[in-house]
């Protein structure tokens, strides 16, 4: 391992947002100010694009489903990229998911509302529709009977922004950030353990190397699964095809791009078989099969 | 005819004659009661369509006064539009950047609470991906 590939943070920042453990690693050049600077518009997105904030952005969409939403010209350019995302990916990646993401169970967030309350959906149902968007008006519109659901995006989206505010705000030279497990090389590179997904909270499963700019991310069904009172297994991942959680995958997508990362995990993680369509570095498993591209030996350090 | 008869007749006509009173003063006070409701029905009928005049006044004046809240609400939002987007174009000339622009607006969105403070730490774990 070279001196730049090592980890050099002897103190990290740490602090809870979106639900989960946020983190800058650096080797100095961060300070108190600047971390509370990143935290302030970590939080400022948060409140715009989670679901779970009852004047976020995403549910003044889904409370206006059927109706044009005036949205700021930030929110305009997630949804922009959504549109972009979903096109690409021939409709696996769906930010409509969110009703029937809440029919399956998840409807809160799993504190608020203990798994195993539901009655799962008996009949496929694929989810359809279009989100809408006016640039020029600056609004946007959801199907009736639809809801919003950014999870699949929004969190790289947050990250990729604070990474902007940092790398601005300090020129120190190793400066990562990560975001609870999605993860964006703000500068220098670094050596990301990849978590064994049979094993969470677990000894690594292998190390990548990002580098400047790039991300990493993760997606599968480990960390939000539920039974629901009909003993039906559950998890978050809904496949738009059938409306149904997605196979029981995880995909680790290593990106130029950070939001790339985090949408190709996704998507990889629904339909694993189109990983031979991806070039990004990309690991995918499902029980004991492993896939791998090409890419992905380029990255991987152990 | 003999006295005996006569005086049987005579009692016989006087009761159908009293029997014949009693049924037409119960007719009179039959037909009384029913002009009486008739009556009733018809205060009932105009009192109504007085009431359903002056319902229909105020629909029409909620219906004006509707249209109004709309048209204004329009010119509102239009007005609205036209300073963020003034506003929004203004920011980011004058940053000169657009990769860190803050936030220019939010409808509704706008965080309530300040963000939690992040903490130093020296015992936090490797960098790590996994799912959320």
């Amino acid at each position: 391992m070279s001196a730049l590939e090592a980890p050099t943070t002897a103190v990290v920042w740490e602090w809870r947002a979106t639900g989960t453990t946020w983190r800058i690693y650096h080797s100095g050049g961060v300070d108190s100010r600047i971390a509370r600077l990143v935290a302030a518009q970590i939080e400022r997105d948060e409140a715009r694009w989670s679901r779970f904030r009852p004047l976020s952005d995403v549910s003044r969409i889904n409370a206006g489903a059927g109706r044009w939403v005036p949205v700021g010209s930030d929110t305009m350019a997630l949804l922009a990229d959504c549109c972009r995302w979903t096109a690409e990916t021939l409709g696996v990646f769906q930010p409509l998911v969110g009703a029937v993401l809440e029919a399956w169970g998840y409807r809160v967030g799993l504190q608020e509302r203990p798994p195993g309350t539901t009655t799962s959906p008996i009949r496929n149902a694929a989810v359809g529709g279009e989100l809408l968007i006016d640039k020029a008006a600056r609004a946007t519109m959801i199907p009736p009977g639809m809801r919003l659901d950014l999870g699949g995006i929004a969190k790289s989206w947050i990250a990729t922004r604070a990474a902007a505010v940092l790398r601005e705000a300090t020129d120190d030279e190793s400066l990562l950030i990560d975001g609870g497990g999605d993860l964006v090389a703000v500068r220098g590179s670094h050596l990301v353990a990849v978590e064994d997904p049979g094993i969470p909270g677990g000894p690594a499963h292998t190390h990548v190397l990002i580098r400047d700019g790039q991300g990493v991310a993760t997606s599968g069904f480990g960390r939000r699964q539920w039974l629901n009172a009909d003993h039906v297994e559950a998890h978050h991942l809904i496949d738009p095809a059938t409306g149904r959680p997605g196979p029981r995958c995880h995909a680790t997508v290593v990106a130029d791009d950070p939001v790339t990362a985090d949408v190709v995990a996704t998507v990889l993680a629904v339909r694993p078989e189109l990983i031979a369509r991806r070039d990004e570095a990309c690991l995918v498993t499902r029980g004991d099969q492993v896939w791998r591209t090409p890419a992905w030996g380029e990255v991987v350090r152990s | 005819m003999t006295s005996t008869a006569i005086r049987i007749y005579t009692a016989i006509m006087a009761l159908a004659c009293g029997g014949a009173i009693v049924f037409a003063l119960q007719q009179q006070h039959q037909a009384d009661t029913w002009q009486s409701d008739s009556r009733a029905w018809q205060d009932l009928v105009a009192k109504s369509t007085a009431q359903d005049q002056l319902n229909a006044r105020r629909l029409k004046l909620v219906i004006h006064r509707y249209n109004l809240l709309v048209r204004n609400t329009t010119r509102s939002q239009r007005k609205l539009l036209a300073a963020l987007q003034q506003r929004s174009s203004a920011s980011t000339s004058a940053a000169g950047y657009t990769a860190t622009r803050t936030v220019t607006y939010s409808t509704g969105g706008g965080s309530s609470s300040p963000a939690p403070a992040p903490v130093a730490t020296s015992s936090a774990p490797p960098p790590t991906t996994k799912t959320s």
